[in-house]
């Protein structure tokens, strides 16, 4: 009965942290035009006894994540993000260890995504200094100029941003207060 | 004190010009570098057995990435960093100045006035550290450096890259320094997490040895030191009245019963402010003061946020409490140790994106509809340009040309998968992966055959082939390149045409290339092709 208390409270706590890999499988390339109707033996790729983390996957449909900006590029409508995962609460608030208020797992991934055809940008500070942030995961509220946003991103290019998606296409983006 | 340049060393990298040798660690040698604006900085050159591991390479740039975001209270700058260098380097500000170990060695232990200034300055430089979610991992006194008489913390968050790469490869290794090490890190199978706890715990033996001259839990040799530091309570006489309870708390056997950093500060610096003036030089004072507020951990909205949540964790925290060591437990319930982590008990759920995707390394994904991860070009070499949504290229006064591409690099099993077009009869497309300067293997999709070898300068050698069916011009297929071990396999629409070996111990890692080849120079036709939705997996 102890033992399985115990794995009761482990698998709630792992589900929580949004970590965990849905479905155990890897996901399938993204479908294409030309793509192949019968894709390489499976067989041709190694097992892996290790759970790896998911991320957005952002080459289609819709998802909101917090990305690392390595390009943004408003003439051509596009920007090059790397999804991370970013954990928020990653200790119990009355811990007496707990002195984060977030996490981040890089994905290692890059991809390149389309910009929509009016995207929202935020910041997390005002003309006037003042702080508009909600939760660090969503990035800043305060509305900002796509031209400011993509100086930003080119003076300070690999730093967090909240993006949302829809039909594969940046429709928000807003930057992340790192303290 | 730097040593001058062997031969071998490089002259520079990353652009700063390499000055002399300031050490040699465990992860490399450090050098004195000096930039182009004459700022002297310390460049630090991984190992070469860590450089080959594409693993090792992305936990350096992920912590590298983390130990960026870290505020410069009483921390050494992290200034520049390049994980995809054939030899990865970390470059960090020169702090010229003596080590706390030399000075110890040198002078004895500190007065009380400099052990407090001590104490709250590796304090401040732990709390700014760890509220950027970085666990410093290998504090001890030679990881602390005097700046014009203020300690600064170097190396921090580096050591996790090693450490999960000795667990791999060197199981009786652990990173770290025994006396410094807290409890939890003596786990025999080394599963248990490390928290930032174990850093509070490294505080207080540092600053033991600092006030004392021995460690806290000091023996003979590195095992009665771990067994004392496991079962015995620390030895802290000689130290000053007002530090010992403090440092008791820090180095307490349970993790959950130490300060955070922060309540750590908080604990030095709450003091009657003309007495604290008097014990910490007021510079320091402020620093650490502006550190304390800035890096003030979660709040009341989070708190609130929480506690619903928070029930759960008492669950499962209260069954922890009754053990003191998590693999013991894990072990004996035949649970995965990961998930007894306390410091990673995540009480809010992040919010869930619609899709997800399992990355298990290195990856890009570019439709190549628009400039991207690949960039337009215009030379009389050849021309990369994007229309009719895809990468169009053609060659100009060269048989071949590379469109600019991401620089990044892949090793080990890999994919690389893509559709291609040929434009024009005497072209083909290429493909290039583990590309080094101008070596790499090649895959050629010509209109009516593939071909695949070793390039080395424009020189193909061990070149196999194989007959594709005869499309038209335009019409996309479908390659995939998959590299398992030492093999490499080319798919043309989902139907294996070759294999090939990939065992130059030269190209074991590489960048991806694109671009157009001449091959038939009597066609008439352009050399021209067209790539789109590339995909490059780390498998």
């Amino acid at each position: 009965m102890k033992r399985a208390l115990v794995a009761l409270a482990l698998v709630a706590l792992a589900g929580g942290c949004g970590t965990a890999t849905p479905g155990g499988a890897p996901a399938g390339p993204p479908p294409s035009a030309a793509a192949p109707s019968s894709a390489p033996p499976k067989s041709a790729a190694p097992a892996s006894s290790k759970a790896a983390p998911a991320f957005a996957d952002l080459t289609q449909g819709s998802a909101k994540t917090v990305v690392k900006m390595y390009s943004f590029d408003a003439d051509n409508s596009a920007a090059v993000v790397e999804p991370i995962d970013f954990k928020t609460a990653v200790c119990a608030a009355d811990a007496p260890d707990c002195n984060r208020e977030w996490d981040t797992e890089d994905s290692r991934s890059k991809v390149t995504v389309p910009l929509a055809e009016k995207p929202k940008y935020f910041t997390w500070q005002d003309d006037n200094g003042d702080v508009c942030l909600k939760k660090p995961e969503d990035g800043g509220t305060c509305p900002m100029k796509e031209k400011a946003f993509a100086d930003w991103i080119k003076e300070n290019p690999g730093e967090m941003v909240a993006i949302t998606t829809d039909n594969g296409e940046i429709v928000r983006a807003a930057l992340v207060y790192v303290p | 004190m730097t040593d001058p340049l062997r031969p071998g060393d490089p002259a520079e990298l990353g652009g700063y010009r390499l000055l002399g040798r300031l050490g040699q660690g465990g992860m490399g040698a450090v050098y004195l570098g000096q930039g182009a604006d004459g700022r002297l900085v310390a460049v630090k050159v991984i190992r070469p057995e860590y450089a080959s591991d594409p693993e090792f390479r992305g936990r350096f740039r992920s912590e590298v990435n983390r130990a960026r975001q870290v505020p410069h209270f009483c921390t050494a700058e992290v200034l520049d960093a390049d994980p995809d260098h054939p030899t990865p380097y970390l470059v960090v500000e020169y702090v010229d100045g003596p080590s706390l170990a030399k000075v110890i060695a040198d002078q004895g232990p500190l007065t009380a006035g400099n052990l407090h200034s001590v104490a709250v300055g590796v304090a401040t430089a732990l709390a700014a550290i760890h509220a950027a979610g970085v666990i410093h991992r290998d504090l001890k006194p030679a990881n602390v450096l005097f700046a014009l008489g203020t300690p600064k913390v170097i190396d921090f968050g580096i050591a996790r890259a090693f450490e999960v790469t000795s667990q791999h490869t060197r199981t009786d290794q652990m990173v770290g320094t025994v006396a410094y090490m807290a409890p939890e890190r003596f786990d025999t199978d080394h599963r248990t997490p490390v928290g930032p706890a174990a850093d509070v715990f490294a505080w207080g033996a540092v600053v033991t040895y600092a006030g004392i001259g021995r460690t806290p839990f000091q023996a003979d040799s590195p095992a009665a030191t771990a067994a004392r530091i496991l079962t015995q309570p620390p030895e802290l006489t000689g130290l000053p009245a007002s530090l010992q309870p403090v440092v008791a708390r820090t180095l307490a056997k349970d993790p959950r019963e130490r300060p955070s950093a922060h309540e750590l500060l908080d604990l030095l610096l709450d003091v009657d402010p003309s007495e604290a003036t008097q014990v910490v030089r007021p510079e320091l004072l402020r620093v650490a003061q502006e550190a304390r507020r800035r890096t003030r951990p979660v709040n009341k909205l989070r708190r609130a946020l929480v506690a619903a949540a928070a029930v759960l964790a008492l669950v499962a925290g209260g069954l922890l409490a009754a053990h003191s060591f998590a693999p013991q437990i894990s072990e004996a319930l035949g649970a995965e140790p990961a998930a007894l982590r306390s410091d990673t008990a995540v009480l809010a759920p992040s919010p869930t994106p619609a899709r997800s995707r399992v990355i298990r390394g290195p990856s890009i994904f570019d439709r190549l509809d628009r400039p991207g991860q690949w960039r337009t070009s215009r030379q009389a070499a050849g021309r990369c340009e994007f229309a009719n949504d895809r990468l169009e290229a053609s060659t100009g006064d060269s048989n071949w040309f590379a469109c600019p591409g991401p620089a990044d690099t892949f090793a080990g099993d890999q994919s690389v998968a893509l559709d291609v077009s040929i434009l024009g009869r005497g072209a083909c497309a290429a493909v290039w992966f583990r590309v080094v300067e101008d070596n790499g293997y090649q895959v050629l999709v010509c209109p009516a055959e593939v071909r695949a070898g070793l390039d080395s300068g424009g020189e193909v050698t061990g070149e196999v082939k194989a007959a594709i069916p005869a499309v038209e011009l335009g019409h996309a297929r479908r390659i995939e390149i998959t590299v398992t071990g030492q093999q490499a396999s080319v798919y043309v629409d989902g139907i294996v045409k070759l294999t090939f070996p990939v065992d130059e111990p030269l190209l074991a890692a590489g960048r991806v290339e694109l671009g157009p080849y001449n091959d038939d120079l009597d066609s008439g036709d352009p050399f021209k092709v067209a790539f789109a939705n590339v995909e490059v997996r780390t498998l």
